[in-house]
Formats: C-alpha cells, sequence, structure tokens
C-alpha cells in the first residue's frame, strides 16, 4: 500500500484504512463504527465527510461528537429540528454539491450560524444560482458565517487569505491527495471521474510522484506552466491559478471570471475604505 | 402566568380571564418544576416574566412568597433567576407594592398603553380616562424609584394618526423611555383587530424615520433590535423573530399548564405541552405541541416563501400565533410578513454602508439594483 509522506492530507473512504503519517479525511457510511475510527487514526483524523441521509439517524450522528464534520446536502429535506440541535454541538461545514434549492439552503444554513461550502465546479450549477449566492454573500448584512468560496476569494484580495482556487478547494498538489473506493488516486474526487490519476494504492509515493499528471500539476502549482491556453493571460489568473479549467481545458469559465470582477471590486472599496479609516477618517 | 383575572376588561384582550389563580401554597412547587425545566434545557440564566391577568390582582404578600419561593429553590441550583413584570400599573399604589415592585429587575418593569385607546379599559373608564389614570400612577411608581417601559399596540386610529403623533405622544406626554410596538392579533372580546397591512407597512416605516429624526432619543423596539442585529451585536431578537421561539420559551399557566407563552396556555388548550405540576419535564419538552413549533422554521423555509426571503436571517418566518391566529395554521408564515418586510427594507437601506453596494447585481437585501458606485 501506498504510504504517503506525513505532509499530505488524504481523503478516504472508511471502507480503506491508510497507514503512515499522514492526514487523513475520511468518508463514512452510515453506521461505520466511529469509536472504531478515531481509535484507529488518532489525531492523525483530520474531519470526517457524511451525506445529508446520514442526518436522519441522530443516534450516530451524536457519535461523531468532537470531530470536524463536513456534510455533503443535497436537496435539505433531511434535517431535521433534532439533527440541528446535535450540529449545534459541533462545528460543521455544510457543502452544497447541488443547484436545487441552492439559495434556500445557504440561507437556512448561514442563518444557523453555519459555513457553507457552495462546489459550484461539477458542471451542474447553471449561473443564476451561484450569482445568487455571491449576491447573498456580498449584500446581506445580517449574515455572520463564511459562504465559500466566496469568503475565501475575498480574503485573498484583502491579502491573508489562500493563495487560489487549488488551496481553497484542497486540490494542491503535494498537499492533498484523494483515493477512491477503487483505490485509485489523485488530487481529488474530480480528476478521478474523468480518469486522471496518479496511480493506484498499490504503487509507492516515489512512483506517483513520477506519475504525467502529478508532474503536470506541479508545473501549474508554481507557475511554470497554465491549465489552458486561455489562462496564460487571464487577468483572473492569481486567483484562480487554471483551477477551474485544470480538468478540462474547454470548461467555461466565464461565470466564474465574472465572479472574480465583482468580488475584486469589492475588496477594492473595502481596501479603500480601510486605508481612509486607517488615516483618520474624515478628519484626517 | 400564576393568575388569570384582571382589573380592566380590554376589548382586545387574548386572555381567558376566568379566575383561575395558582394556589398560594404552589409557589415552591411551580419553581421546582421550572428548575427541572431548566436544569434539562442546560440552561444558566432563568428568566421569569410574571403576567397574568394581573399580577396586582394577587396580594402583595402571596407574590413576595413567590419570589422568596424562587429564591430557596433556585439557591445552589448554579441557575441564575431573573424576574420580570408585566403589569397594567392601574392597582399600583406606594404601601401595598413598592416593595414588590422593586424586587424585579431592581425596580424595572413593563406595562401597556394603547394610543389612541380604543380598546383598553377599566371600569367606567372611557379610553382617554384610562391613559391619564395610567399615567398618574406611572408617576407614583416612579417617584417610587420603579421606571416603566411600555408596550403599545397600534389600532386602526392609531393609522390614522400616525407615527409621529405616535412617537410625540409616548415620548412627550408619557415620558416613556422604553417603548416596545407589538403587532395584535385577534381578542377573545369583541371584533377581531384587523388593520390594513400597506397602511401599518407605512405607519412601521415612518415610526423608524421619525425615530431617526428624533436621534433615537427613545429605546424603541423592535427597531433597535434589528439594528444591533445589523451591526453585529449579539442581541437576543424578540421571541417573534428568533429562530424558534420554543426552543427558550415556555409559559406556566396557573394550574401548572404549560404551552408556548401567556398567547396560547389559557385559551388554546389543544396547543399545550402539558402540565408539570403532574406531568414530567421529558413529556412537556417532547410533547407533539413542542415539536410542531420547534420543527416550523425548517418547514417555512423548504416549503414556504421564506425560504427565499431575503430577510429570513432576522425573522424565520415570525411568530407561531400570528400566523394562527390569522390563518388557523400554525406552519405558515406569519401574518404580518408584509410590514415585516417594510420594516426591515427601511432600516437595511438606511444602516447598511453604501460601499457594499455592487454596481453589477441587485441587492438581495433591498431588493433594489444597485447603482455603480
Ligand atoms: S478563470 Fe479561466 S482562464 Fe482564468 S485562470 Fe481560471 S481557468 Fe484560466
Ligand atoms: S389586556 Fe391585559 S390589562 Fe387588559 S384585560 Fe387583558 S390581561 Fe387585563
Ligand atoms: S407564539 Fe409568538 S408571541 Fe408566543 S412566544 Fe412564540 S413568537 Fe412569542
Ligand atoms: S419577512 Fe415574511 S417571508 Fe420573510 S421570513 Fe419573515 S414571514 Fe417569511
Amino acid at each position: 500500500m501506498t504510504d504517503f509522506p506525513h505532509e499530505l492530507l488524504v481523503n478516504v473512504p472508511s471502507s480503506i484504512f491508510l497507514t503512515g503519517g499522514c492526514e487523513v479525511v475520511v468518508r463514512l457510511q452510515h453506521k461505520d463504527d466511529i469509536a472504531r475510527l478515531r481509535a484507529a487514526y488518532g489525531q492523525r483524523l483530520h474531519h470526517v465527510v457524511i451525506h445529508e441521509k446520514e442526518l436522519g439517524d441522530i443516534a450516530w450522528l451524536s457519535e461523531l461528537l468532537g470531530l470536524r464534520v463536513e456534510i455533503v446536502l443535497g436537496d435539505g429535506d433531511t434535517l431535521s429540528n433534532d439533527a440541528v440541535e446535535v450540529l449545534n454541538t459541533m462545528q460543521p461545514l455544510f457543502r452544497l454539491d447541488t443547484p436545487v434549492g441552492l439559495f434556500r439552503n445557504i440561507n437556512l444554513l448561514a442563518s444557523l450560524g453555519y459555513p457553507v461550502m457552495v462546489n459550484a465546479f461539477d458542471g451542474n450549477h447553471g449561473m443564476e444560482p451561484v450569482t445568487r449566492a455571491l449576491s447573498y454573500y456580498l449584500h446581506n448584512p445580517l449574515l455572520n458565517t463564511p459562504i465559500e468560496p466566496f469568503h475565501s476569494i475575498m480574503r485573498h484580495f484583502l491579502g491573508n487569505g489562500p493563495d487560489t482556487l487549488w488551496s481553497i478547494f484542497g486540490e494542491v498538489v503535494g498537499r492533498n491527495a484523494y483515493v477512491s473506493e477503487l483505490g485509485e488516486i489523485s488530487v481529488a474526487q474530480r480528476w478521478i471521474l474523468t480518469g486522471l490519476c496518479f496511480g493506484t494504492l498499490n504503487d509507492t509515493w516515489e512512483k506517483l510522484v513520477a506519475s504525467g499528471l502529478y508532474r503536470r500539476l506541479v508545473r501549474i502549482r508554481d507557475g511554470n506552466s497554465a491549465s489552458a491556453p486561455p489562462c496564460v493571460s487571464c487577468p483572473h489568473r492569481d486567483t484562480c491559478g487554471g483551477f477551474l479549467r485544470g480538468v478540462n481545458v474547454e470548461w467555461p469559465c466565464e461565470v466564474w471570471q465574472k465572479i472574480f470582477a465583482d468580488l475584486r471590486n469589492q475588496g477594492r472599496q473595502v481596501m479603500g475604505l480601510t486605508e481612509w479609516l486607517t488615516k483618520g477618517g474624515c478628519n484626517a | 402566568m400564576p393568575i388569570l383575572s384582571c382589573n380592566c376588561s380590554c376589548r382586545h384582550c387574548f386572555e381567558e380571564l376566568d379566575g383561575r389563580r395558582l394556589d398560594d401554597t404552589q409557589w415552591q412547587r411551580c419553581f421546582e418544576g421550572m428548575l427541572a425545566l431548566a436544569t434539562r434545557s442546560g440552561c444558566c440564566t432563568l428568566k421569569v416574566f410574571w403576567q397574568g391577568g394581573e399580577i396586582l390582582c394577587l396580594s402583595p404578600d402571596s407574590v413576595h412568597r413567590g419570589l422568596d419561593g424562587a429564591e430557596q429553590v433556585f439557591r445552589d441550583s448554579g441557575i441564575a433567576v431573573e424576574h420580570y413584570l408585566q403589569t397594567n400599573l392601574l392597582l399600583y399604589d406606594t404601601g401595598r407594592w413598592k416593595d414588590v415592585l422593586l424586587r424585579f429587575q431592581n425596580g424595572n418593569v413593563s406595562s401597556s398603553v394603547d394610543f389612541p385607546n380604543v380598546y383598553r379599559r377599566a371600569g367606567s373608564r372611557s379610553g382617554d380616562e384610562y391613559n391619564r389614570y395610567w399615567l398618574e400612577k406611572k408617576n407614583i411608581a416612579e417617584r417610587d424609584g420603579i421606571r416603566v417601559s411600555v408596550i403599545a399596540l397600534p389600532n386602526s386610529e392609531t393609522l390614522e394618526l400616525g407615527a409621529q403623533e405616535f412617537y410625540r405622544y409616548y415620548r412627550d406626554e408619557l415620558r416613556v423611555r422604553a417603548l416596545q410596538v407589538n403587532l395584535p392579533f385577534q381578542g377573545n372580546a369583541g371584533p377581531p383587530v384587523v388593520l390594513d397591512l400597506e397602511r401599518l407597512s407605512a405607519f412601521m416605516v415612518e415610526l423608524y424615520e421619525t425615530w431617526l429624526r428624533n436621534k433615537r432619543d427613545l429605546y424603541l423596539s423592535p427597531f433597535t433590535y434589528f439594528e444591533d442585529r445589523i451591526f453585529g451585536a449579539k442581541i437576543t431578537l424578540p421571541c417573534i423573530w428568533s429562530y424558534t421561539c420554543a426552543k427558550g420559551l415556555v409559559c406556566v399557566g396557573p394550574d401548572g399548564q404549560t404551552g408556548q407563552c401567556d398567547c396560547l396556555v389559557a385559551t388554546r388548550p389543544e396547543y399545550n405541552y402539558g402540565s408539570f405540576l403532574e406531568g414530567s419535564m421529558g413529556a412537556v419538552l417532547s410533547s407533539p405541541n413542542r415539536n410542531a413549533i420547534l420543527d416550523r422554521p425548517l418547514r417555512l423555509a423548504r416549503e414556504t416563501s421564506c425560504g427565499e426571503c431575503r430577510f429570513w436571517a432576522i425573522c424565520h418566518g415570525g411568530c407561531p400565533i400570528r400566523a394562527l391566529a390569522f390563518t388557523g395554521n400554525i406552519q405558515e408564515p406569519d401574518h404580518y410578513c408584509q410590514v415585516y418586510q417594510a420594516m426591515f427594507s427601511a432600516i437595511v437601506d438606511r444602516t447598511v454602508t453604501p460601499w457594499f453596494v455592487s454596481d453589477t447585481s441587485a441587492n438581495p437585501i433591498t431588493g433594489k439594483q444597485n447603482s455603480s458606485t
């Protein structure tokens, strides 16, 4: 089995136990033995991922207390008041993978104080739900919880956030890895879904690092190569870094270019305001 | 709610004033019940709102015994208890009540006065006479070191007079420092109080603007709360805009019956949670009626326009009883939705900084197309 180095954060299904020193994100199955998982991974367990349907099993959900939990939400129908009560004792992050009910879900989850990640790169999202989510993030003065990825992008513009979408979405080669149920390894799930892998769990880490995909991603990470031709002259390369066209060079990133522009514009205004305030406001 | 008797006979009263009162020997048991409930709910501070009926229809000794009973029961519990009083004040006199009222939040009590007074009545007094009499009592109480805040319910004549006159009346004639404007729902006697929502919306917005023009020289609920919330203060919103009032509030009637609030316990027993003098606390907390209110926000967010509402995070669908009273269904959005939207919009328009206005998309809070900055 691959011996992942310590600095790796590896996303792995609960059916596979990873030995070695790397940190792990475990994708749980309903009724997985949580006590056994905790004992097996100890401090190496970074967080767990569950799906919405599992929110219906309150007893099992309660066993996750003390762990960081990422919840992949569908249409939000399984969320009950009992689940909310349990989740309030944790620090859950909700990942919204579907445009169905996206705005309602953001509205509800943010009002409950839960951070939300709009995972809008699966090709299913049209422009409208995502831009509405951005508008909600930018203009809702009642919001007191981050809506990602907008929040991290804004922090990036303000000079204190992660570098690019690669790190915001946890796809930094050399830091993140993803293991499929079949043991295929890549940097994240979307690569495996299109057949782009470093190798499998039967390979040594050295062999994975020598793979064509790994080396290509390193070149992009280090700024020595672009994901796609339009990235070379793209004004948003500092934010995106070619992430959007990473898997598919034809991916229509124009919607997101508009989002970057809006966020950059807002960021500039915030910077201007901060500068104005630090100079002493109107008395300066 | 230890008493369902009152010295008044207001036409918009929603209580079932059938004379029931807590047996004076039951204070201890009553607070033991509250302690059990508070302990089960993991509560650190229990706020006890004394209301009726009219608390001053009890004897001063009885109220003292109640307050002493609470002190005794909670002494070593680790739970702090704060007592609040709602009274119409008309029975106040220094000799009988001063010491009692000073035990409530250092003499801060809440009362109710409407302007113009269409519905409130005490004996044969007209509406105006009622208000004048109330003011005399307030003056006496204030000389005794008691501070009186006021709850006002607008009526159709209030809307005729307009917000400026309303504001002037409370501030200058009644010399009130803290005013809470509540929106009415049907009472038990007399005609239902149904206000024109357009006019009520305009009134509430005008009231907000009047308050701003007067440099917020009153503590004016709900506007004070909303502004605090928008500016990020950790405040507790009034129950009607909390995520769900069932999480932190329960009302105890004179015979130990529990329910969501004073608006329901005596008048709509079919919505009660059970008796905590007879049953277990677990049964009260897991009552299906309570669960229905606990689940209400999720249902509203999923199934009604509330889920798409730009004010959801501050409104949560409003008050269940105000939904029930007008639609017959607790699982509907609050009847005053339109009024809330008008109020929230007005507040956001005047408080959100123009720096956060994008030039390309509609502002989801104000709903307006933003202008270029
Ligand atoms: S926004 Fe599109 S063109 Fe620009 S860097 Fe990202 S993927 Fe490349
Ligand atoms: S509204 Fe209050 S003061 Fe008036 S009758 Fe009812 S309980 Fe008494
Ligand atoms: S039903 Fe309405 S008035 Fe009663 S506690 Fe709930 S929100 Fe408050
Ligand atoms: S303002 Fe109206 S639509 Fe919005 S949350 Fe409140 S009741 Fe629902």
